[in-house]
């Protein structure tokens, strides 16, 4: 059986700044594991959940309004319409029907 | 039938009852490396002391082909006994017996030594390991798990209640151990989730297995759900042992006094904390220079590892110990740290056990995650824990005191009774460099030379600030300490605040912000 718990102080020390001043320290799993944030870019529509590609609503150059469907996306066993969050035009689609998609994928680009 | 017949088929039918689920899922389950219900009982509870009730209980199921499936005890051992000589009351879900699954008969026996524990005023322990929910039970089925955590809800802060996770517990019947006060998981063994891996797969596309998903190193490191992790079921029933001789058995009375023992020669108290208040060190070591026997149990230690909390003795009594960890995130409160110290105040709280706090942190952790996770709402848990806490409060402040972190970590103003300061304590609003960089942006950034003026800013800042004394001449600390004298000014807070009362005005409950 391989060793489950760490021994306490393995991990190395590092520069931690808070409040301009920096203390050595370790880090926690979770300090080591997390992601900086990135800005929302609006112009990407987005799956909030993974699931299937139904279908594709539109095709790329085509004007949309606010709030027109844009894709169909099974999940949780609902089909959810995905709608354009405001009047525009479709830069490009990055997914076709049939695909199963994780969260957090890019969709469709609005120009 | 005489009665000598009458013990011959009773004896007969026991024996039938307690094989559980027969020979082949026994070892099934003896292959997986894990123990029967009985067995776990047995050595959960001191030698004899077990005494098991409702093995006759049978469910009432008649749908699915049920009606002519017997479950001997219904797949779940209940009973009393004692651990360590306290008396508890214990159930432990038997998974060669359909799986453990949970009908409502099962549900039933559950609830009643819950009662039971509720009325003698005893500790509760309960042993999950199941499938879930009985399928072929319906709705009975989820009434039992209901049943359960109502109960559970209601004997939260009356008597204190052990969840130990030996095989599945997954879906809602997780619920019932995220009620309680402690739990236990063990390495491979224990796997918990609301969702398991398959749904996972088959909903979202997303592949994990069940031990990264919710295994026992998960539970204990990434989620804060479990509070004691073991590598064996044997390390783990020593851990309830242990836990049991800190604990009281109800809100009514205190936790048993041990004999009082000196800290064990070590480390020098002095020779622990660095004096730059930018390097690290266990504080860890700073408790077990102070408290009896250097014995200090420590619960959570896996998770927000930035604060510890856990037991120890003064005097022969126990206290709660809180203390920020210089070594992990230089002891900074975030998201998790909060909740995991809030939670445990409360449990002191609950059950009449002093807090002591040891206070080194810069402050609250910065970044764009911790805000958008809710740093306000859980940083403000530690401050409603404290401030409705009424138990002897005790605090030492050993270096570093920031800001709102101060302010969080039992200061005079949430109500501590006893704060006590070693000399090289700095209370402050921020740590000298940041203070300085504020207060003095102008001079700085008007010099000649702004590096060699902002390290004479800081060094001035830090020549009127960060020391205890402005603290001190404000009545905000009661006493600078050194650091040798911890032990005896702990002690003697401990023996002045035993008959402490403090009455608060009534209301139905408050509402922390969860």
């Amino acid at each position: 059986m391989q060793p489950t718990r760490q021994p306490d102080g393995d991990e190395p020390l590092v520069p931690f700044i808070v409040d301009d001043t920096l203390y050595e320290t370790r880090l926690t799993r979770k300090a080591r594991e997390r992601r900086l944030w990135a800005r929302p870019n609006h112009k990407h529509i987005k799956t909030q959940i993974p699931g299937l590609i139904v279908s594709v609503l539109v095709r790329p150059g085509q004007q949309v309004r606010r709030g027109q469907g844009v894709i169909v996306l099974e999940a949780m066993k609902m089909r959810n319409e995905l709608q354009s969050p405001y009047d525009g035009t479709v830069k490009q689609v990055l997914v076709a029907a049939g695909q199963t998609v994780p969260k957090d994928t890019i969709l469709i680009e609005l120009a | 039938m005489s009665l000598g017949q009458r013990i011959h088929d009773f004896l007969q039918r026991t024996r039938a009852l307690m094989k559980g689920g027969g020979e082949q899922a026994v070892q099934k389950q003896v292959a997986q490396g894990k123990l029967t219900a009985r067995d776990r009982v047995a050595r959960i509870c001191d030698a004899d002391s077990f005494h098991e009730y409702d093995l006759f209980v049978e469910h009432s199921c008649r749908d699915f082909g049920m009606d002519g499936k017997s479950l001997p005890g219904d797949g779940v051992v209940a009973g009393t006994g004692t651990v360590q000589g306290f008396p508890v009351c214990i159930f432990a879900q038997d998974f060669t017996v359909a799986g453990g699954s949970l009908g409502l008969a099962h549900a039933r026996k559950i609830t009643k030594i819950m009662d039971h524990a509720m009325k003698m005023g005893v500790p509760l322990i309960g042993i999950n390991d199941s499938g879930g929910a009985r399928i072929q039970e319906g709705v009975n089925s989820l009434a039992g798990y209901g049943e359960i955590f109502y109960r559970n809800t209601l004997a939260s802060g009356v008597i204190p209640q052990i969840s130990v996770i030996l095989g599945p517990c997954a879906g809602g019947a997780v619920y019932s151990p995220a009620l309680t006060d402690f739990v236990f998981v063990v390495d491979r063994i224990s796997k918990m989730f609301i969702t398991g891996p398959e749904v996972i797969k088959t909903v979202l596309g997303e592949e994990i297995s069940m031990e990264d998903l919710g295994g026992a190193r998960v539970q204990a490191e990434i989620s804060g759900n479990a509070h004691f992790y073991a590598a064996s079921e044997e390390e783990c029933f020593e851990q309830i042992k242990r836990l049991v001789t800190f604990i009281p058995w109800n809100n009514r009375k205190t936790s048993d006094p041990f004999p009082p023992r000196p800290p064990r020669p070590g480390k020098h108290i002095e020779s622990i904390v660095p004096d730059d208040p930018r390097k690290p060190y266990d504080i860890r070591d700073v408790v077990r220079a102070v408290c009896d026997d250097s014995d200090f149990f420590e619960i959570q230690e896996l998770w927000a590892r930035n604060i510890v909390i856990g037991f120890a003795r003064l005097d022969g009594r126990t206290v709660g110990v809180v203390g920020n960890q210089p070594a992990y995130l230089a002891g900074v409160l975030d998201v998790d740290a909060s909740d995991k110290a809030a939670r445990f105040i409360r449990f002191c709280d609950a059950f009449n056990i002093p807090l002591l706090s040891f206070v080194d942190l810069p402050g609250y952790l910065p970044g764009v995650d911790q805000e958008h996770a809710g740093v306000i709402r859980h940083g403000a848990k530690i401050l409603y824990a404290y401030s409705e806490a009424t138990v002897a409060k005790i605090t030492v402040i050993i270096r570093k005191a920031y800001g709102g972190g101060y302010i969080a970590m039992c200061s005079r103003h949430l109500g501590a009774d006893f704060v006590f300061a070693w000399p090289c304590a700095e209370i402050a609003v921020m740590g000298p460099e940041g203070a300085a960089n504020i207060i003095f942006r102008k001079e700085i950034t008007g010099a000649a030379d702004p590096d060699a003026m902002r390290q004479e800013k800081i060094k001035e800042y830090q020549d009127k600030f960060a020391n205890p004394f402005i603290a001190a001449r404000d009545g905000h600390i009661d006493a600078v300490i050194q650091p040798e004298q911890t032990r005896d000014f702990l002690l003697h807070a401990i023996r002045v605040s035993e008959r402490k009362t403090e009455q608060r005005p009534a209301r139905k409950h408050g509402i922390p912000p969860f």
